[in-house]
C-alpha cells in the first residue's frame, strides 16, 4: 500500500470528482447528498451535543430502531412530527425557510439580515420600559454590530486578495463595506420568502 | 481544519465500485460526508456514534451502506480519523467476501502511519537540535 503524500481534499465532493474521473458519478452523487440534508443536519446536531441513539429514544419515548429508521431515511421520507420530535429531544425548536428556488446568495442573505432587523426591533421593543434589559440590549447591539461588520470584512478581504492576483480587476470600482438593513429590503424578502415557526 | 486523504489502493477500489456497485458506493459517500462534515463541525472522533459507523481496533472505522435503500449489499468503507494531523484518512473498500482482507489492510496501513509520524517527529526534533 502506498502511503506517500498524496493530494488532500477539504471535502468528499472535491474527494470523489477528483477520485472518480466520471462527471457523471459525481454528479449523481451530489444529487443523491441533496436528499439527505436534513437527516445529515440531525446525526451532525446529536453528535455535536455527545448523545447517542439510546438516549434520544429515551428522551422521546421510543425505540432505538425507531430512531435508527429515522437516521437511515431520505429527507422526503421524514414526517413533520419526527423532526419536531428529533428536534425538540436535542433541545431544539424546528424553523422552516420556504424560499424560491432561484434565490441567489444574495437574496438569501438580505432575507437573513431583514430578519436579524425584526429580532432587533423586537428586543428594543421589550428594552424601552426596563433599565435592566435596555443596559443588555444596548451591549449587544454593539456586540452585534462588531460581529457583523467583521463577517463582511473578512468575506471582503476574500475577494481582496484573490482580486490582487489578477491586477487591474477591481480598478474601476472601489470596494464597499457598508452594510445597510432598509425597510424596503424586509418587504422584498417577503415576496420570496416565509418563515413559518414550528414549536 | 480538517482534509481527507485517500490510498492508491482506496481509488483503485472505488473505480471498480463505481462501475459494479454504483449505488453501495454513493451511499457510503453520502454517509462519509456526514461523518467528516461531523469532524469538521469539532466533534471528537471518540465522541461520534452514528450507525453506520463501526469501532474498529487501532481507531479505525468502518462506514457501511445503511440509508442508501434497503435492497444494497452490505459495504464498508475503512477510515482512520487522524485527530492530532486533522487528516481523515480513507484506507480501503470493500464487501463481505473481502472484509478479512479490508482489516488486515487497515493493519497493515495503521503500522505505516505510525512509522511515518514517528519518522515526522524524529526530523522535527533533529532540526530543533
Amino acid at each position: 500500500m502506498t502511503l506517500m503524500a498524496r493530494k488532500r481534499f477539504t471535502s468528499i465532493t472535491e474527494m470523489v470528482r477528483d477520485v472518480s474521473e466520471d462527471k457523471a458519478f459525481a454528479d449523481d452523487f451530489e444529487k443523491l447528498m441533496e436528499e439527505r440534508q436534513v437527516v445529515k443536519t440531525l446525526l451532525m446536531l446529536r453528535a455535536a451535543r455527545g448523545l447517542n441513539q439510546q438516549e434520544i429514544a429515551y428522551r422521546l419515548g421510543c425505540t432505538q430502531s425507531r430512531i435508527s429508521k429515522l437516521e437511515s431515511s431520505s429527507d422526503g421520507d421524514i414526517r413533520l412530527a419526527d423532526l419536531c420530535g428529533y428536534a425538540s429531544a436535542l433541545g431544539l425548536s424546528v424553523e422552516i425557510v420556504l424560499m424560491k428556488k432561484e434565490a441567489t446568495i444574495v437574496r438569501r442573505v438580505k432575507f437573513h439580515a431583514a430578519y436579524i432587523k425584526r429580532l432587533m426591533d423586537r428586543l428594543a421593543c421589550l428594552a424601552k420600559d426596563d433599565e435592566n434589559i435596555s443596559c443588555g440590549a444596548l451591549a449587544f447591539f454593539g456586540e452585534t454590530a462588531f460581529n457583523l461588520l467583521k463577517i463582511v470584512q473578512n468575506a471582503a478581504k476574500v475577494v481582496q486578495n484573490a482580486a490582487k492576483k489578477t491586477p487591474g480587476r477591481l480598478n474601476d470600482r472601489a470596494p464597499s463595506f457598508a452594510v445597510e438593513v432598509c425597510e424596503d429590503d424586509g418587504k422584498d424578502q417577503e415576496e420570496d420568502c416565509e418563515t413559518v415557526l414550528a414549536r | 481544519m480538517w482534509e481527507v486523504e485517500t490510498t492508491d489502493e482506496y481509488d483503485r477500489r472505488h473505480r471498480r465500485y463505481q462501475k459494479k456497485r454504483p449505488r453501495e458506493l454513493k451511499a457510503i459517500l453520502n454517509n462519509l460526508d456526514t461523518y467528516f462534515e461531523t469532524l469538521k463541525s469539532g466533534v471528537k472522533p471518540q465522541n461520534i456514534f452514528f450507525g453506520f459507523v463501526h469501532h474498529e481496533p487501532n481507531g479505525v472505522r468502518a462506514i457501511d451502506q445503511r440509508g442508501g435503500g434497503g435492497t444494497l449489499a452490505q459495504t464498508r468503507l475503512y477510515v482512520y480519523p487522524d485527530e492530532e494531523a486533522k487528516v481523515l484518512h480513507i484506507i480501503t473498500l470493500g464487501d463481505k467476501s473481502s472484509q478479512d482482507g479490508d482489516i488486515q489492510t487497515c493493519k497493515q496501513f495503521m503500522v505505516e502511519l505510525r512509522k511515518q509520524t514517528e519518522r515526522g517527529k524524529e526530523g522535527d526534533h533533529d532540526s530543533d537540535g
